[in-house]
């Protein structure tokens, strides 16, 4: 690499074009960063800041660790390991990947870049996508907050475990089933060679949290948008309604995008609503939401999300439906 | 290149979860998280920004990196190119200019709304618009002694919503929080409660009746004061009664949530 191809150095000049905009842009924000501010001062504006930097400031960590813990995966792991533990059959690993999500108790920010880590490493997608639904979903941190948002209700916590984990093998089964390798991005898994173990951990790591941290901030635009203009109003206009109120809280839930360990609480207030149709909100809520579907299309490509989004929405409101209907 | 993102991210988050101004959008607790989570990547992206190149001249294991981004770069243009032929999505995103994804400059937004706008906590719009939630609870042991007794909002909602003000008759409370107009031209004592961060923020009110001091929107008062039974029993959505009996103006507390 003595002699930079042309490419290269087009590429750098591209690199000193944004640095200098960079520079220019910090300098146009420190002098006029008074004004700025003022501008956010109005109430919708402020709360809009205040819940988007929020979201991707409690994001982050949970974003960082799944980062970390996949760049582990691909430093560390030998991809021999998971031939080990996983069946071979797909279908076969599904469920012990979806009941391997117990023990993440984690949130969803972190399960995005770890399942991709896990298919890098070979693990087939029907059973990294499992793990993916199940893990934010029935860890013991999430049950234990339901159970404590719904003390007159303790089936809703079997009812959210049961709906979770029925969602997650049905989705992992129809990937297996149905799904085309070719919808995933090649992952970006940077070429090894002359790398040590902690190279390619920097490498790996760098790369997905430039990749999933973007995208994270473009769900929590969205999110923070959402949240701050969709009157409540609209809710208790459908509330009444069975079959309007289940899909009104399957949206609120994609719309919202708030944490796993949270949405239980957020669940018992609405209380305009029936059991079934806030089970609804708490199954879909940690599968399909805005910043979710964010990071999903940052680490496996949109052709992914926009398969795989609407299709776990629709699974996931049609069980958690049938499940209510059953137990509740 | 875009290490420096990661590193005035990582930057920015080490400084607000030391000056404190993290506690306007998570939960205490979340503090180490976010301070361990912001040295990582202020360590991530320096020791990047010393292998790309930014900071020394190439040695072998950086142009081992460049050769293998290149070939990785080549890989996903040839992707985005069938991709693009077949008429689908073009711009995923992953344009990899100056070795990275076009879609990460986009973290400089959190970057800037931290350092230079500093939102504040959320407030008056928030409560009046967010969810209500007396939240639940099976054991309520005797209220705090003292006269009165200082407990927090949410704590008293509890109390006055699910088990009758039976705990807090013949006692005076004093309660701080801030002001939120209601529709009927009164207020509510408002406070609220985060269980991770500012969006799922819980509201914790109670209606201020015999109010004789004039007050505004997101003004913080501390409010001494009894209970009496109004506002609705055994749900969540309830807001219950408190007949004031004094008004204190107050500062924001550094914690504005309970």
């Amino acid at each position: 690499m003595s002699a930079p191809a042309p490419e290269r150095t087009s590429r750098r000049f591209r690199g000193i074009g944004s640095l200098e905009l960079l520079v220019g842009g910090l300098i146009v924000l420190i002098v006029g960063q008074r004004w700025i501010a003022e501008w956010f001062q109005a109430p919708a504006l402020a709360t809009f800041t205040t819940i988007f930097v929020s979201i991707v400031l409690q994001a982050l960590p949970f974003l960082v660790l799944g980062v970390i813990l996949s760049a582990c995966v691909a430093a560390f792991v030998p991809p021999s390991f998971f031939a080990k533990v996983l069946p071979k059959n797909s279908a076969a690993a599904v469920p012990v990947a979806a009941g391997a999500g117990v023990f993440l108790p984690g949130c969803e920010c972190a399960s995005v870049p770890l399942a991709g880590g896990l298919m890098a490493r070979g693990v087939t997608p029907a059973a990294a996508l499992a793990f993916l639904l199940s893990a934010p979903a029935i860890n013991p941190i999430v049950l234990a907050s339901t159970a404590v948002a719904f003390p007159n209700d303790p089936e809703m916590v079997l009812a959210r475990f049961l709906a979770s984990l029925a969602v997650a093998l049905i989705m992992g089964w129809l990937w297996a089933a149905r799904g085309k390798g070719e919808w995933i991005k090649p992952l970006r898994r940077p070429d090894t060679e002359g790398l040590s173990s902690w190279g390619v951990f920097r490498v790996s790591a760098q790369h997905d949290l430039l990749h999933a941290g973007g995208f994270l901030v473009v769900g929590g635009l969205a999110a923070a948008v959402l949240n701050t203009v969709v009157p409540r109003e609209w809710l208790d206009a459908v509330a009444s309604n069975p079959v309007l109120s289940i899909f009104a809280l399957a949206v609120l839930a994609v719309i919202l995008a708030i944490c796993s360990e949270a949405d239980a609480f957020v669940a018992a207030s609405l209380t305009q609503f029936s059991l079934t149709s806030r089970l609804v909100f708490l199954v879909v809520g940690p599968m399909v939401d805005v910043k979710l579907i964010s990071l999903q299309a940052g680490i496996f490509g949109r052709r992914f999300a926009a398969r795989f989004a609407p299709t776990t929405f629709v699974v996931a409101v049609l069980m958690a439906s049938a499940v209510g209907w059953w137990l509740l | 290149m875009q290490a420096l993102i990661v590193v005035l991210l990582g930057g920015a988050m080490v400084r607000i979860s030391l000056d404190g101004t993290y506690l306007r959008y998570l939960k205490p607790v979340m503090f180490w998280f976010l301070l361990a989570a912001g040295i990582f990547l202020v360590g991530l992206g320096l020791t990047a920004a010393w292998f790309d190149g930014l900071l020394r001249k190439p040695t072998p294991e950086r142009a081992a990196t460049e050769q293998a981004d290149e070939r990785l770069d080549a890989h996903l243009d040839g992707h985005a190119h069938e991709v693009g032929s077949h008429g689908i999505q073009i711009d995923d995103g992953h344009g990899h200019g100056a070795g990275g994804p076009r879609v990460a400059w986009l973290l400089l937004l959190p970057v800037l709304g931290v350092l230079f706008v500093v939102p504040p906590a959320l407030g008056a719009y928030a409560a009046d618009r967010g969810s209500v939630a007396a939240k639940p609870s099976d054991v309520l042991p005797d209220l705090a002694p003292g006269d009165p007794a200082a407990i927090p909002v949410a704590e008293y909602v509890t109390r006055a919503v699910w088990d009758a003000g039976r705990t807090l008759e013949g006692r005076t409370v004093e309660l701080t929080g801030f002001a939120v107009a209601r529709d009927d031209g009164g207020f509510d004592l408002a406070r609220l409660s985060l269980t991770c961060c500012a969006a799922d923020a819980l509201a914790a009110k109670v209606q201020l009746k015999n109010l004789d001091t004039p007050v505004v929107s997101d003004q913080w008062l501390t409010i001494t004061g009894r209970w009496i039974p109004g506002g609705g029993f055994d749900s969540p959505s309830a807001v219950p009664w408190l007949e004031v009996a004094s008004v204190e103006s107050i500062e924001a507390p550094e914690q504005t949530y309970e």
